[in-house]
């Protein structure tokens, strides 16, 4: 399902801006897999139903299915602060085309799409 | 402001981070330096509010400062900075505290400066401020608003000018400083659809008020137009403070800067969206 514009809102800019910073807005986007930048791996197939989290560093694991992990908002990608600079896959191209510059790009070995938090 | 660069030597020196008592004092300062005590009556310390650092309210004229997020803005610094020295990290997070500050000052400045001035900063205030209010929480809309911008940019700016009677004496801090400063200036400029996005212009689009880009002259819906006459008008500094449109090639250069900074300088700070 694609991301739904402010007409669908009837124009509330409000209801609009509550939809792109929810679960069901990522939902609509198609993420699989949310990747913050100290290397936690969130994976879901329904943002709305919570997701699993898994640490690449210490190994910890929990299953998506777990209970426990829905409806925490401490996982919810969309309200951690974050200062850090976030660049798109396009963006990093032009760099490295024009700079020679090499960023090493997460990797995820389901092949899924991956997302980075998007919040400045 | 002398007396605020040297509390927060004197605390930096000791490895201390600047208390409540210091924030009161500071706010109190800056209050009457600005001569704001028409906008901001009051300071208050909250715990956590989602991801928010601090606030401003236009009604209640109130600035709040949401401890929680303080602390995770402090672990964040002492995790992911990489200087190499205690001083000027302790001044790092001094300063950063300083900044949100300043940045909701800012914000009260923003009131007077609307309604009581001519510039080119003040109607692009006054146009933000005709699009819907609520709009401004919106993620997208945020990150490109100019008020937020201006804000950013101009608290950034004033560290800079603060620290530039000890700057010749600090090793990793100016350079900081000017990539932080950068990061705020290039923040909502987008390469998309090899086209860089305006942030001023996206915002008034995104805030369906596209007609008050008709205000001015050097708009037009043609890209490369629009580029040539605004680059014609505005040299390129004056363009990223206030969000007005950059080419590629500017986008580039600049980014590369500030990717290459930020790399240098703390760890993991750059982000990659796929």
């Amino acid at each position: 399902m694609a991301r739904k514009d402010l007409s669908d809102f009837n124009y509330d800019y409000q209801a609009f801006a509550n939809y792109l910073e929810s679960a069901e807005c990522a939902n609509d986007d198609g993420y699989d897999t949310y990747v913050d930048h100290k290397g936690n791996i969130y994976e879901s197939e329904d943002w709305t139903k919570g997701h699993g989290h898994k640490n690449v560093y210490n190994g910890y694991e929990r299953s998506k299915d777990d209970e426990r992990s829905n409806g925490r908002e401490w996982k919810n990608p969309w309200l951690k602060y974050d200062r850090n600079l976030n660049l798109s896959e396009e963006e990093i191209n032009l760099l490295n085309e024009n700079h020679n510059y090499t960023q090493s790009l997460p990797q995820n070995e389901k092949g899924k799409k991956l997302i980075l938090s998007n919040k400045r | 402001m002398e007396k605020i660069l040297k509390l927060l030597y004197d605390k930096s020196i000791k490895n201390n981070i600047i208390n409540l008592g210091d924030i009161i004092e500071i706010t109190e300062y800056l209050i009457n330096y600005k001569r704001l005590d028409d906008y901001i009556v009051d300071l208050d310390i909250k715990s956590l509010q989602k991801n928010k650092l601090a606030s401003y309210s236009v009604l209640s004229k109130k600035i709040m400062i949401y401890v929680d997020t303080v602390e995770l803005m402090m672990n964040d610094i002492e995790e992911n900075i990489l200087i190499a020295n205690d001083f000027e990290k302790s001044l790092y997070k001094n300063l950063s505290i300083i900044q949100v500050l300043l940045h909701e000052i800012e914000h009260a400045n923003q009131q007077k400066l609307a309604y009581k001035d001519n510039s080119l900063e003040a109607l692009i205030i006054r146009m933000s401020y005709n699009c819907n209010l609520n709009s401004l929480y919106n993620e997208k809309l945020y990150e490109y608003c100019p008020e937020e911008r201006f804000a950013e940019i101009k608290s950034f700016n004033e560290l800079t000018t603060l620290i530039e009677p000890i700057s010749s004496k600090l090793y990793f801090i100016p350079e900081i400083m000017k990539a932080e400063t950068s990061q705020r200036m290039l923040r909502g400029y987008h390469y998309n659809k090899r086209k860089v996005i305006s942030p001023f212009i996206n915002y008034f689009k995104l805030a369906n008020k596209e007609e008050y880009l008709n205000f001015f002259d050097w708009y037009s819906n043609d890209y490369i137009k629009c580029y040539d006459q605004v680059s014609d008008q505005y040299i390129l500094n004056s363009r990223l403070e206030y969000g007005f449109p950059i080419n590629t090639k500017e986008y580039s250069i600049s980014m590369n800067e500030l990717v290459l900074s930020l790399n240098k300088n703390f760890n993991k700070r750059t982000n990659i969206k796929l």
